[in-house]
């Protein structure tokens, strides 16, 4: 698939934009704080239906605007399609919370009408902590990948969150003396067994990406390394178990935890707290990764998205390289740089051109980026 | 610069407490009540006030009524044996334009929603027990929204009517998974009400 025009308005610190944009490597470059990564995060929006950024929607909206919209033209196997996303701050002085609105070929949907018409991996500076950092970026990476594969797992994903806030509210209000503890029960399966199904999906979706991540990372170490990847669900085991099993270890986890979960005002177990370990040769990278191991492992799962999203689909997604070039030495940029051989269309940004090899540029269409506009 | 005369302000101001009304429709519908004819602006004042003195909840079930008790609850010809507990009474009306229910309702004026503060004391549950202690009724279907709220209410609901020994039942069958009630059409609420299964 292809991104073949975007268009903002009111978005970040864009007033207004039109961009056409060729099947051909895209580069944006500019100064710090200009809107390369604004730009980047409005396309991962419309594919996502979520900023990768934040969860807090206000900061879409360009200060002092009420509405923020993102409209991008997919050309893919299906044909042309159109995904609009709005972004609506409430009524000032009124306590409403911040609306999304979705729009499919012009036609209004929720984000489930939008979702999978237009697919995208995204690699930017935060992922060279994705190793090492906190599992909540790990996390990220498979809910970026699985909601893109399967809409019902994005409603899961959506689901849980819900249950997983009015939970915690019931918690707080348990501890503060507000509400009775005995009401938590009838949250609790609910919650169970949304989550029951979020972790069956990425159970079997790790097992999908782990050879691919093993592949390119022998690679990118000449043969020396082993990488694995280890998907650790929190409060229940899965291996073979069916949904409704795992649905009732979790509950059984929250119940075991009660105690604690009310004194924290917090659910204690289930998939917001999973993680996605990497291991290199039997060990855990978290612990022991050099900088250019992690950097390695970083790429190889970057890669691996890549390729699984194109093998599941049938079809190239697009790709979102944010200001990484300049991080990756000369023999981790040409791998990376072999992967848009074939392929993905590439939206790279660099504050530098200097960034950048000549091989890219060559072939690229380049624009700058300055002051949220455009130009050629 | 020209200031808005108070009278005019008092109007935006009012028709801005509204939900779903934010400043700039409010300021739009205030505009635009100073252009209608007068006795259009009369009619509407007039029904405001008149429905506020006219309707009230009914205090058996907290349906809207005009006098003590609904018209349901007044009726002699309604199966006084079953009885459908719905979150709001615009969903009552839903359920009425089908024609497929005879019996009585029980509005809780809401779901449980931590989020928002409400838990069971918020609700007219306390109200609905009490009912069902002193009334015939042998089945009660829950027919709260299909979406995660009204999931929760009616598992609640089930435990605690269940306490008291009659028969519960939960609408499900066709009802779009995440919508509201009131929304639901007519032969797909039809059909909810005969597949009805009883809560386990
Ligand atoms: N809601 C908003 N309204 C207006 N401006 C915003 C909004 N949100 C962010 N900005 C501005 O956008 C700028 C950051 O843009 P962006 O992150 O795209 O920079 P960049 O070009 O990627 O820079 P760098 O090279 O440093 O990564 C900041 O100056 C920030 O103040
Ligand atoms: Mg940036
Ligand atoms: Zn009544």
């Amino acid at each position: 698939m292809f991104l073949s025009n975007v268009s903002l308005f009111d978005f970040r610190n864009y007033a207004e934009l039109e961009l056409p944009l060729e099947r051909s490597t895209t580069v944006l470059f500019g100064g710090n704080a200009q809107g390369k990564t604004n730009l980047l995060e409005a396309v991962a929006l419309s594919a996502l239906t979520r900023s990768p950024r934040t969860q807090q929607n206000a900061e879409l909206v360009r200060f002092g605007q009420q509405a923020a919209r993102v409209t991008a033209t997919v050309q893919s196997q299906d044909g042309l399609e159109q995904v609009e996303t709005r972004i609506l701050m409430p009524p000032e002085a009124s306590s409403g919370r911040v609306l999304r609105q979705f729009r499919h070929n012009g036609r209004d949907c929720g984000p489930a009408g939008v979702q999978g018409c237009l697919r995208v991996v995204l690699f930017w500076p935060d992922d060279l902590q994705l190793v090492k950092g906190p599992a909540e970026g790990r996390r990220r990476l498979l809910t970026m990948l699985l909601s893109q594969l399967d809409r019902v797992h994005a409603r899961w994903i959506s689901q849980y969150q819900h249950l997983l806030d009015q939970r915690n509210a019931l918690l707080r209000a348990v501890r503060d003396g507000r509400q009775n503890a005995g009401q938590l029960d009838y949250w609790t399966g609910g919650l169970a067994r949304v989550g029951a199904q979020i972790m069956v999906d990425r159970q079997r979706r790790v097992l999908e990406l782990q050879p691919l991540a093993a592949a390119f990372h022998r690679e990118l170490s000449d043969d020396r390394e082993r990488l694995e990847l280890r998907y650790r669900p929190s409060g229940a085991r899965i291996g073979e178990a069916p949904v409704e099993l795992v649905a009732q270890q979790l509950e059984a986890a929250m119940a075991a935890h009660r105690e604690e979960e009310i004194a924290r005002g917090q659910t204690a177990v289930g998939p917001q707290r999973d993680d996605l370990e990497v291991w290199l040769d039997e060990r855990d990278a978290r612990q022991f990764a050099s900088q250019g191991q992690q950097r390695s492992a970083v790429l190889s799962l970057k890669l691996a998205e890549l390729h699984y999203l194109a093998e599941a689909t049938g079809e190239q997604p697009v790709l979102l390289l944010d200001d990484v070039m300049s991080e990756l030495d000369p023999s981790r940029r040409e791998r990376l740089l072999a992967a848009l051989e074939p392929g993905p269309q590439a939206l790279i940004t660099a504050a530098d051109l200097k960034d950048l090899p000549p091989s890219v540029l060559e072939h690229a269409a380049v624009f700058r980026v300055e002051r949220g506009t455009v130009h050629a | 610069m020209a200031e808005i005369p108070a009278s005019l302000a008092r109007v935006m101001e009012e028709l801005g407490r509204l939900p779903g009304i934010g400043p700039k429709t409010a300021q739009r519908l205030s505009f635009y009540l100073l252009r209608t004819p007068r006795d259009s602006v009369e009619r509407l004042a007039a029904a405001l006030i008149e429905v506020k003195a006219r309707i009230r909840f009914c205090a058996d079930c907290f349906f809207i009524a005009e006098a003590e008790r609904c018209t349901i609850c007044l009726s002699g010809r309604r199966d006084r044996t079953l009885l459908c507990v719905v979150e709001e009474p615009l969903d009552v009306l839903a359920i009425e334009r089908t024609g497929e229910y005879h019996g009585i309702y029980h509005v809780l004026q809401g779901a449980l929603s931590p989020i928002d503060g409400i838990g069971p004391n918020e609700l007219r549950v306390a109200e609905l027990l009490a009912r069902l202690r002193r009334e015939p009724v042998s089945e009660v279907i829950l027919a709260t929204d299909p979406d995660m709220e009204g999931e929760a209410t009616a598992a609640y609901l089930a435990q605690q009517v269940g306490g008291l020994g009659m028969k519960t039942s939960r609408l499900a069958h066709g009802l779009p998974v995440g919508g509201e009630l009131e929304y639901a059409d007519e032969l797909t609420l039809a059909r909810a009400f005969s597949g009805r299964r009883l809560f386990q």
